[in-house]
């Protein structure tokens, strides 16, 4: 794996100065018990195609929020999110299911179905579903190949270790060919050896594939080697590397 | 076409994915349908049980009132008696739903004129059958008869084939009526037995000589055809009728219609209209016919307890219910929380709102299936366990509807429930589902559902204390009141646990810091509190009332007899006195170690007292060795008093008298006579309503009257034996007959009632719930191992011990176990306080005042330490085994 370059980072673009993800204005607050909690407080951002970007922030910063928002996980109170072109926030129904299968997310706790095994857990997430069903089974064999799991496909998910969970989680993600990956602390709930390798599976399939990568994590060590980090403090973005 | 193929494609996987989920995951299958199960069975059993219960005390009644060979009786006799024909279609339906086939017997007195005998001429459906032919043949035609073997010993006269000029009875003529003359023709001889419950008593087969005289009744009875009966009964003004007696039927024929009551057919409803159908029939035959029966004495004994029946077991099972829906919430909203990341992936893939609870409703819907099916089965079984092995008599088993019903209806709550729980799970955005649950915050909180049941239980609270809450509602008063404290605490339990928390911290005690702390971060932690405070305060009531109702019933035998055992004599011919009487309970016990005599003089009027004459010392001694407690000052009749002014005690329940003043009562003299009285006490046992007790030597020296006397026996035995000589020696003495009543039989008189039976069913119904409570116990566990593992390793690689980590976890289980029994344990008594007075003790309460209605520390004592240390014991063994599982899982394994 390459460390990206000063430049490169700067820079941040991987796919010819395309935009992956643009965020006008984004607001989202959440009422709890105590008090109104704004997560997202009027971020403007740009993330280029092809680029591994960091989302630091302590916890409640807000940086899942993003990522949610991104993924059109939750709908924003204000402002308008694009991915490749596409207006996320205008999206409703059949559409924006569709647009949530063809990016990949990974989730800290894995989020694995767990009475579904690991071959079934990858193409149980497979678009479109008219698609033959020995396709899609290949391209999971072929998945779980690329990220270590060959051999595994009938085994209960929930009979893994954790970092074979999120390698699942990781094949899962691709099982669409997403051009967007959003990685919510892929590295939160496994030890500091299992999240570096990890790490260099995502940094891998940016290679590979060219995925557009962007992941939260309070992890310093993790974030430094991505091509740009953002910083969130109270739903607000900082400042980037 | 895409998206029919799409949508079919997505059903397809839907199933598949309910089919592997439901293989997975079985055992939450399993405690979804045995949730269901019991919450359909506590439904189902109600009507059952309110059947069953009804039926017994029918079944128990009939017994005591000695129903089952017993009939309705109609019986038409004087001038012009209506024909049984008549009778018969007077005879209400609902009447005959409770009866054999009706027995017609039709009788007169005749004499024979040979012998001057006077002869009762009788025919009764079915006699010959009843009967044992020696010579000749049933009669079968008018003025055919047949005598019986002891009558025709006396006389060679009568014999098969002879002829007997008979007449009227003595009398004859009357105004109305010519004394018939008839030649009956002898055509059988019989014999027959006194013990045949056919001839209700009468000695058919006897003959009585005439010069036997003062015995009342016909010397011999002569059995005939119906058709012997038949024939004009002609009226005043000449006879004109008539002219050849022969014709004509007798005057003062009595017809009676007998319908053999099937106690098989006898059920609460079928007697509930049976009487009113008696009173239907009285009313069409008008006062000339008379009706004898014993329903209405059942059904007088049973209506109460009916009405109580129906409206205490619903409320019972009510409290069950509820723990048991309590259970089903958590149940289902910790299978909705365990799947929120399944669900946020689903929505991601496209499945809505409407896909997730599909999905759910796929997977769990063969165990709700199941849980119906099998709670109304287990109703079934409940029902035929408590019949069998509680419930007194034969109690059929019967299909019920109602059951179905309520099946359907706890079916249906259970859907409302589960449909409930998992949209709030299933509405939930990803993100919303994605993130974990927030924990408790450290402020007092209630959230709108408890505030809700908080407002219903301070109601039903607040109505009990003023009394405006009675009867069989007020059983659900404890619920509420436990509910009530369940509700504060798990309001306050975040401040409390910080608070604690922080005090233990200071006294270096961190297992215990970190379990408190522990537990008040528990998902569900505040509800398995709640309905262990619940249970267990329902547990410790129901002992309570269990043995303060066990207390008052034989208060109440001991007050209604006054002894173990009461033998009342009946006079006979003889001529009795109270001075033969007490000799011969003398003769019999001479040390008056077990029985003494008492003589009653009866009330003249309804409104007018009674005198009994008892042996002071040896009533006092009874009542000691009997355990009487009630004191009663007997030795103010040591001294008899002045004859003009005998000395009495009084009971202040029904005699207003002071002590000090004079009441009139009857006495010996035959005049009623003044008493003063010296001693007073709330009751006397053995001693009835508006009753004066004097000395027995004092009162039977004032006269020597025999009429209106009652003759009875205090017993402080009920040895078989003793009694059996006693009982003789009174025979000897000259009485005709003797019964004994002892407190056992009336204590059981007093227990075959809805208020006793469902006293005993809350204990087995609290029992249960509290087993129900510690499934809610396992629960929390279960739901929070994820949390727990994480948790003990942050705090393990943050320097604390696994020693300290495994205590903590014990005491975590210890310590809400042991919350919520004592919490529970010492909501009882207050409980029993504000629903003692109101709530349903007894079917008919007594006069007396001897109910107690406080709680009983004893038996609620030992109840609620036994129900403490069982839970603690179960707290410690699971906490125990919990710590080591959790501590000994390797490291790594899904997680950091």
């Amino acid at each position: 794996m390459t460390t990206p370059t000063p430049d490169t980072a700067t820079t941040g673009t991987g796919d010819s100065g395309q935009v992956a993800v643009r965020v006008r204005g984004l607001i989202k607050k959440f009422a709890t018990l105590d008090a109104t909690i704004t997560a997202a407080d009027d971020i403007d951002l740009d993330i280029p195609a092809g680029s591994i970007t960091a989302v630091t922030g302590a916890s409640g910063s807000g940086k899942s929020t993003l990522l949610h928002l991104i993924g059109a996980l939750d709908a924003p109170d204000a402002g308008t999110i694009e991915v490749f072109g596409t207006t996320v926030s205008q999206l409703h129904g059949r559409a924006l299911a569709d647009y949530r299968g063809s990016i990949g997310f990974v989730f800290q706790r894995f989020n694995l179905l767990p009475t579904l095994t690991v071959l079934d857990n990858v193409t149980a997430a497979a678009l479109p579903r008219h698609r033959r069903r020995a396709d899609t089974k290949e391209r999971a064999h072929d998945l779980l190949a690329a990220v270590g799991l060959n051999g595994r496909e009938h085994t209960l998910a929930t009979r893994l270790s954790g970092g074979q969970q999120q390698r699942v989680a990781i094949a899962r993600a691709l099982i669409n060919e997403p051009r967007l990956l959003l990685a919510d602390e892929p590295t939160g709930n496994l030890d500091s050896t299992t999240g570096t390798g990890i790490v260099e599976l995502l940094f891998d399939l940016r290679e590979q594939r060219g995925t557009t990568i962007l992941f939260a994590t309070h992890d310093p060590t993790l974030a430094r080697r991505a091509d740009r980090t953002i910083s969130i403090k109270d739903g607000q973005l900082q400042g980037r590397e | 076409m895409i998206r029919r193929e799409r949508n079919r494609g997505e059903s397809g996987d839907q199933m598949n994915l309910a089919a592997i989920a439901r293989r997975h995951r079985f055992g939450q299958s399993v405690l979804f349908a045995v949730t269901v199960c019991l919450l359909v069975a506590t439904a189902a059993v109600d009507p059952l049980l309110t059947r069953s219960f009804g039926a017994a005390l029918v079944s128990f009644h009939e017994h005591q009132q000695g129903v089952a060979g017993s009939s309705v009786v109609l019986q038409s006799g004087g001038m012009v008696p209506l024909p049984v024909k008549q009778l018969e279609h007077a005879v209400d339906a609902r009447v005959r739903a409770v009866t054999a086939q009706p027995i017609a017997s039709s009788t007169a007195l005749i004499n024979d004129l040979a012998n001057v005998d006077e002869v009762r001429l009788q025919h009764t459906d079915g006699q010959c059958a009843h009967v044992h032919i020696i010579r000749g043949r049933c009669p079968t035609a008018r003025n055919e008869v047949m005598v019986s073997q002891a009558a025709v010993s006396q006389t060679t006269r009568l014999k098969v084939g002879a002829s007997v000029p008979v007449s009227g009875a003595y009398g004859y003529p009357t105004a109305y009526h010519p004394n018939p003359r008839k030649t009956l023709r002898i055509v059988g001889i019989f014999t027959a037995s006194d013990a045949d419950p056919f001839w209700g008593g009468a000695s058919i087969g006897d003959y009585v000589p005439p010069a036997q005289a003062g015995i009342p009744g016909p010397v011999e009875y002569w059995l005939t055809d119906s058709a012997t009966f038949s024939g004009p009964l002609p009226v005043a003004q000449g006879f004109p009728i008539v002219v050849d007696p022969a014709t004509f039927s007798w005057l003062g024929i009595t017809h009676t219609l007998s319908y053999p009551v099937n106690p098989a057919k006898l059920t609460p409803a079928r007697l509930t209209a049976a009487v009113a159908g008696i009173q239907a029939t009285e009313d069409t035959v008008g006062t000339s016919v008379s009706v004898t029966e014993s329903l209405s004495a059942v059904y007088t004994a049973v209506r109460v307890d009916l009405h109580q029946v129906g409206q205490i077991l619903p409320f019972l099972l009510l409290q069950l219910g509820l723990v048991l829906l309590i259970l089903l919430v958590q149940v289902t909203s910790y299978f909705a929380t365990v799947r929120r990341g399944e669900a946020a992936v689903l929505k991601m893939r496209g499945n809505g709102t409407a896909g997730i609870l599909r999905l759910g409703a796929q997977e769990f819907a063969p165990a709700a299936s199941a849980g119906v099916v099998g709670g109304l089965a287990l109703a079934y079984v409940v029902d035929g366990l408590v019949r069998h092995l509680w419930l007194p008599g034969t109690v059929a088993a019967a299909w019920d509807w109602t059951a179905m019903v309520a099946t359907f209806a706890a079916a249906a709550l259970a859907g409302v429930v589960w449909l409930s729980c998992w949209c709030l799970m299933a509405r939930e955005s990803i993100s919303s589902l994605l993130r974990s649950r927030p924990s408790l915050g450290h402020r007092a909180h209630v959230s709108t559902p408890a505030a809700v049941l908080g407002v219903m239980c301070v109601s039903g609270v607040a109505l009990t204390v003023t009394h405006n809450l009675t009867g069989a509602p007020v059983q659900l008063a404890p619920v509420l009141l436990a509910g009530l404290v369940a509700i504060a605490l798990g309001a306050l339990l975040p401040p409390l646990a910080a608070w604690l928390v922080r005090r233990l911290l200071r006294r270096r005690r961190a297992a215990g810091a970190l379990a408190v702390a522990q537990l008040s971060r528990r998902a569900g932690a505040s509800t398995a509190v709640a309905t262990l405070i619940i249970t267990s305060a329902l547990l410790t009531l129901s002992v309570s009332l269990f043995a303060r109702a066990a207390d008052n019933r034989a208060a109440r035998a001991a007050a209604d007899l006054g002894a173990a055992a009461v033998v009342n004599a009946t006079v006979g011919a003889d001529v009795m006195n109270g001075q033969s009487f007490m000799n011969a309970v003398d003769a019999v016990d001479p040390h008056h170690r077990y029985f003494t005599p008492a003589v009653q003089i009866n009330a003249s009027s309804p409104t007018s007292n009674t005198t009994i004459g008892v042996v002071p010392a040896q009533m006092a001694y009874i009542g000691t060795r009997v355990g009487l407690s009630r004191r009663i000052p007997w030795s103010a009749l040591a001294t008899g008093g002045p004859a003009s002014r005998p000395n009495a005690l009084i009971a202040t329940w029904t005699t207003n008298a002071a002590v000090g003043s004079t009441v009139a009562a009857p006495t010996m003299d035959d005049a009623n006579g003044l008493y003063h009285v010296v001693g007073a006490a709330p009751y006397i046992p053995g001693v009835g309503a508006s009753t004066i007790v004097v000395d027995l030597r004092t009162m039977l020296s004032a006269g020597d009257r025999q009429d209106n006397l009652s003759y009875q026996v205090f017993s402080a035995t009920q040895d078989p034996r003793r009694l059996a000589t006693l009982q003789s020696a009174l025979r000897t003495a000259g009485f005709a007959s003797t019964q004994v009543r002892t407190t056992q039989q009336v204590r059981a008189g007093y227990a075959a009632t809805a208020t006793a039976w469902a006293t005993n069913l809350s204990i087995v119904v609290s029992a249960l719930s509290v087993l129900a409570a510690l499934t809610s116990v396992v629960l929390v566990a279960v739901a929070s191992r994820a949390d727990r593992q994480r948790d003990l390793r942050a705090l393990r690689t943050g320097g604390i011990s696994q020693r300290v980590l495994q205590r903590a976890t014990v005491d975590e289980f210890v310590l809400l176990a042991l919350a919520g029994s004592v919490i529970g344990a010492l909501t009882a008594p207050v409980a029993a306080w504000l629903t003692g007075p109101t709530m349903l003790w007894w079917s008919t309460p007594p006069a007396q005042p001897l109910t107690r209605t406080s709680f009983q520390w004893q038996s609620g004592a030992i109840a609620a330490l036994s129900l403490i240390v069982l839970l603690v014991l179960v707290g410690t063994v699971f906490g125990t085994r919990l710590a080591r599982s959790v501590g000994t899982e390797p490291q790594g394994h899904g997680a950091k």
